[in-house]
């Protein structure tokens, strides 16, 4: 299935783009695709398929979540974010 | 003697006699208020008795300083202002950085708490050994960046100055204090000095206070200047909080047109990288700071203007202003003049509903720039619909009255920052609840909210627990005066503030007693508003914020229930250990010491 990740933040500043679509079933298997695209982003953001401390993810802008087993579905969208949001 | 980082004891000044005296400070009040905004609230506290006119002339004004104050810890030069605030008639701190900071402190005395009133516009030069008062002379008047030009020449070179602008001098309920074009700007600081006559403060000194550990010191703040370089702080260096505008506006959470949505549909227009084109940007940093978050905009005009999330959202979207020159130009009058961009901007963006309502007179429009621009200049004058909405957005809905109260977007007379409360609802709470009202740096909840450990649209009692622990750690960095930028620096806060206080003052905390401090603190500011004629009824959300919810962006359908928000205060005053209602303890430590 088809998800597609926003990069919002200091993870877009990384990524040099907004978004990326990427085939994944869970936010882990998210996270790892787009390790493997964009390395940088990898490099600050994305320990295997966990968030590296300071960032976080979203599940369609609604639900904040660490976790790498999340289920997705297609035509969600991912969102990768710092964690200190707002300041 | 004094413990280390302290001098001991505050400068009282009486303009209205000219007499002033050095006030001890007990050695148990540095160890239960630390400093900055807990100092200051225990000398406001014992400066007053009973309820008062926030600019009465026997209205104290207190600047406070720190134990941190001098030392080479990062992000360590600031200082707190305390008073009553016009615009909420509670207790108000608000804070601001640099070298006067340093300079204050170094006259001698840990705070400065000035009382009665100069007979005409006045200036106060202290320094450690003479307090005079002198003539403001052609300086009243001044805009705030020409009044610190001319504190800058020959007659008061060394000195460093806190000023007002003509808003604080006109008694605009939401005027700020200004040092080197920084603002203790929330609450009418800049007010209440205006209403004792002085347009500015200006201080020189060289009395240093001692460490109690200054080389585990030197070694413990270069590890956290080294660490405040990192990851932490990468979103404020590099992008500043102004690129938060797009990252709400993508979660439905930028309040837009008067809280009317949560979604701007030319938030890309305001952009940071839209702005203002490349290389037209540059940074800064307030002294004694190695994050450097201040990010300059040079507008067309090649005028340089600093910009945050918050005069970006409350001068853009929320009056649905796009033009991202208006929006430069706003913030930067607002700056000039020395009113607080968020109260500034609420205020008017209540006035464009009211007007397009049809219940005031006034044209004034969402999306016009022009309305905008022509309005804070009516504000800061104090000139026909200006008069009325300088005393803020409560104040202007009593008047106007046809229920404008619905989306009068205060609490306790504090207009919102930029978090719309109903799809962040632990900062709902945080607002409500908060001693200074609607305030997202007392209250830092929303970082609840933005985490994996809460559902930002169901807010339940069993993470108010959550929200109270971003209200101790800001009660501590205030009290500290760290930058909240630090925050993520951090493992620990607690522990690692504890240590600061320790290497510092010798002071021996735990990350428990720090949290008992904080507490302390948090629960002496209620007093205060309690003695101000504080109701229980002050603690909730405008009607709006449970009537309307949200109907576009992400956050759709979004919106705070009554009986969930009066849970939410009922647990959070449980767990204060107050009264279901809100009300403190009637006698704690804190009074027996005053």
């Amino acid at each position: 299935m088809t998800v597609r990740v926003e990069f919002l933040g200091m993870p877009r500043r990384y990524a040099q783009q907004d978004s990326l679509d990427v085939e994944a079933a869970t936010l882990g298997e998210t996270l790892t695709t787009v390790a493997a695209e964009l390395p940088v982003v990898a490099q600050h953001c994305i320990d295997g398929q966990l968030m590296r401390p300071g960032y976080l993810a979203a599940i369609n802008c609604r639900v904040f979540t660490l976790n790498p087993a999340q289920k997705l579905t297609d035509g969600d969208t991912v969102q990768i974010l710092s964690s200190d949001v707002g300041g | 003697m004094p413990p280390h980082g302290y001098h001991g004891r505050y400068l009282r000044v009486d303009l209205s006699s000219g007499d002033h005296d050095a006030v001890p400070i007990p050695e148990l009040v540095c160890r239960q208020f630390i400093g900055g905004a807990g100092l200051g609230t225990w000398i406001l506290s014992r400066e007053t008795d009973g309820t008062y006119d926030a600019l009465a002339e026997h209205a104290p004004l207190v600047f406070c300083f720190s134990p941190l104050v001098g030392s080479p810890l990062t992000t360590s030069a600031k200082f707190s202002v305390i008073s009553k605030s016009p615009l909420t008639e509670r207790l108000n701190d608000s804070l601001a950085s640099s070298h006067f900071a340093i300079a204050g402190k170094k006259t001698g005395f840990d705070a400065i708490a000035i009382v009665g009133r100069c007979a005409k516009p006045s200036l106060m030069v202290i320094e450690p050994e003479s307090v005079r008062i002198e003539p403001a002379g052609a300086l009243w008047g001044k805009t705030i960046p020409e009044t610190e030009i001319e504190l800058k020449r020959e007659r008061f070179r060394g000195f460093r100055s806190a000023v007002i602008g003509p808003a604080g001098e006109r008694l605009v309920h939401y005027a700020t204090i200004s040092h080197d074009g920084r603002h203790a700007g929330r609450g009418g600081s800049g007010a209440v000095m205006g209403s004792k006559n002085l347009k500015a403060v200006c201080v020189r000194g060289d009395r240093v206070t001692s460490f109690a550990h200054p080389d585990e010191l030197i070694a413990y703040s270069r590890d956290l200047s080294r660490k405040s370089l990192g990851q932490a702080t990468a979103k404020y260096r590099e992008l500043g909080t102004v690129d938060n505008l797009v990252t709400f506006n993508r979660l439905g959470t930028l309040p837009t047109r008067n809280f009317q949505s949560g979604q701007f549909e030319h938030a890309d227009r305001l952009a940071p990288d839209v702005l203002v084109p490349e290389g037209k940007r540059s940074r800064t940093s307030c002294a004694a700071c190695t994050i450097g978050c201040e990010h300059v905009f040079e507008s067309s005009d090649g005028s340089k203007v600093r910009m945050e999330y918050e005069n970006l959202f409350s001068l853009g979207p929320l009056c649905g202003v796009s033009d991202p020159e208006t929006v430069l130009r706003a913030s930067q009058l607002c700056d000039e003049l020395g009113l607080d961009t968020i109260s500034t901007g609420v205020t008017i963006a209540f006035a464009m509903e009211c007007s397009e309502r049809g219940l005031i007179a006034d044209r004034l429009r969402f999306d016009s720039g022009d309305d905008l621009l022509k309005t804070i200049h009516a504000i800061a004058d104090r000139d026909g619909i200006g008069d009325l909405l300088a005393n803020g957005t409560r104040c202007a809905a009593r008047q106007i009255g046809q229920g404008s109260d619905a989306f009068a977007a205060h609490v306790k007379g504090l207009e919102f920052p930029g978090y719309e409360p109903r799809a962040l609802q632990m900062m709902g709470l945080g607002f409500a609840v908060n001693t200074r009202g609607a305030d997202h740096n007392r209250s830092g909840a929303y970082q609840v909210d933005f985490s994996d450990q809460a559902d930002r649209f169901h807010a339940c009692t069993k993470d108010v627990r959550l929200a109270i622990q971003t209200e101790d750690e800001a009660a501590i960095m205030d009290s500290l005066i760290l930058c909240k930028f630090l925050r993520g620096v951090f493992e620990d806060r607690m522990e690692a503030m504890a240590e600061m206080l320790r290497l510092v003052a010798s002071f021996e905390n735990s990350a428990t007693t720090m949290t008992e401090t904080a507490s302390h603190i948090v629960t002496t500011k209620k007093q205060f508003n309690v003695a101000q004629g504080w109701l229980p009824e002050e603690d909730t959300l405008p009607d709006r914020f449970f009537d309307q919810p949200l109907e576009d962006g992400a956050s759709s359908g979004a919106v705070m229930k009554r009986e969930q928000l009066a849970d939410l205060v009922a647990e959070y005053n449980r767990q204060r250990g107050w009264s279901p209602d809100g009300y403190p303890p009637r006698q704690t430590q804190s009074e027996q010491i005053g």
